[in-house]
């Protein structure tokens, strides 16, 4: 067995000088079960896992807890909780699983604004952040944070409520689940600063903020980035090391240079990394 | 001193067109069709440059062309694994 695990990890005569980690064999075995599992798991055996984890982690009172600490943390009043918003939100997480889009107009050109005013939300001002793929509250308002238009809803005097909707679903094929967050303010004023007293300004229009560009990716790492990254890491290391043995003893091979594949799964990590990020909207 | 300036050139040559390739990759968020179509076009530059590298230094056989072709698709079988969504969790 300890002869065993050796060859699977080390070069050594009894495994052709290269260890069977390595083997073509047990690389087409790695791609099979990478490949299987990505069509197996996510569509039959484990559909709802997503959808438990999100609902799990996110909720409207974390987000709303989350927001208005940034809130205050900047010199504003917190928002309050509307459920004409929150009823508005939900609407529209709805509307986009059946109309299967992810924006904030709809392909019909619905706005966000025909939503809150069917909420029976009565805005002078509104605004609407969205997410998909987060796994928790807190990473989807440090991504709103991260993002300057985002940011300027989170932070904005106009606001006096918000409404959250987390919702999970099939979006373009795949299980996800989104994140739509609603704000509004049924008064011209806006709210005073805590930290500075001044005169608030009243607009001579109505004014409609809304982020409509500015897609910024935030992490949103989970249990199967950990198991690729687990994999990528053990290739990584047994590359380097069979690249150090075979340098050290010297043994000639008909093989590819470890250095090229260590270069190119590192960037495989990264690239991972990237693709397995949350978005806004 | 030649072979190792030709290897120097080879690896600045290889990790420049990586580097690329994660910009892309970076900047075509959120696109994951696109996204996923950079990666598989990175892989393929991968394992040509690999293939073509051993070609120069004449000690390309059909093993090596294999392994590259093997470690490429293992990268966008963890990528493409990612891209699905892996586990549901």
């Amino acid at each position: 067995m300890r002869h065993f695990l050796y060859c699977l990890v080390f070069p050594h005569p009894h495994n052709n000088h290269r260890a069977k980690f390595l083997h073509f064999k047990s690389l087409l075995l790695v791609i099979s079960v990478l490949i299987t599992s990505s069509f197996f798991f996510t569509s039959g055996v484990n559909p709802l896992a997503s959808k438990i984890q999100a609902l799990a982690d996110i909720s409207s009172q974390e987000l709303l807890k989350y927001t208005n600490e940034k809130r205050v943390e900047n010199g504003l009043p917190p928002l309050l909780l509307n459920q004409e918003l929150e009823n508005a939100a939900y609407a529209k997480a709805q509307d986009m699983f059946a109309n299967d889009y992810w924006a904030h107009n709809s392909p019909d050109g619905t706005t966000p604004w025909y939503f809150i005013k069917n909420a029976g939300y009565d805005y002078v001002y509104a605004g609407e952040n969205l997410a998909k793929g987060f796994t928790d509250s807190k990473d989807v308002v440090s991504a709103w944070m991260a993002s300057p238009s985002h940011k300027e809803n989170l932070l904005s005097e106009n606001f006096k409520d918000v409404g959250f909707a987390v919702k999970a679903g099939k979006l373009g094929g795949e299980e996800t689940f989104l994140v739509v967050q609603e704000f509004g303010n049924k008064t011209a004023v806006p709210v005073e600063k805590i930290a500075n007293k001044s005169p608030p300004v009243a607009p001579e229009t109505k004014v409609l903020a809304i982020n409509l560009d500015s897609v910024t990716p935030s992490p949103a790492k989970s249990l199967s980035y950990d198991f690729i990254f687990l994999i990528i890491l053990s290739f990584i290391i047994i590359l380097f090391v069979d690249m150090l043995i075979i340098n050290r003893k010297n043994i000639a091979r008909f093989v590819g240079h470890n250095l090229d594949h260590i270069i190119f799964l590192v960037v495989v990590l990264i690239m991972v990394s990237i693709l397995g990020t949350g978005y806004i909207l | 001193m030649r072979i190792k300036d030709y290897h120097l050139g080879y690896y600045f040559f290889l990790i420049t067109v990586l580097v690329l390739g994660i910009f892309a990759v970076w900047r075509l968020s959120p696109n994951k069709d696109l996204q996923m179509i950079a990666f598989i076009l990175l892989s393929i530059v991968y394992a040509v440059i690999g293939v073509i590298h051993h070609f120069l230094d004449h000690d390309l056989v059909g093993k090596i062309v294999i392994e590259y072709i093997l470690i490429a698709v293992l990268g966008i079988a963890a990528a493409f694994f990612i891209f699905k969504g892996g586990f549901g969790i």
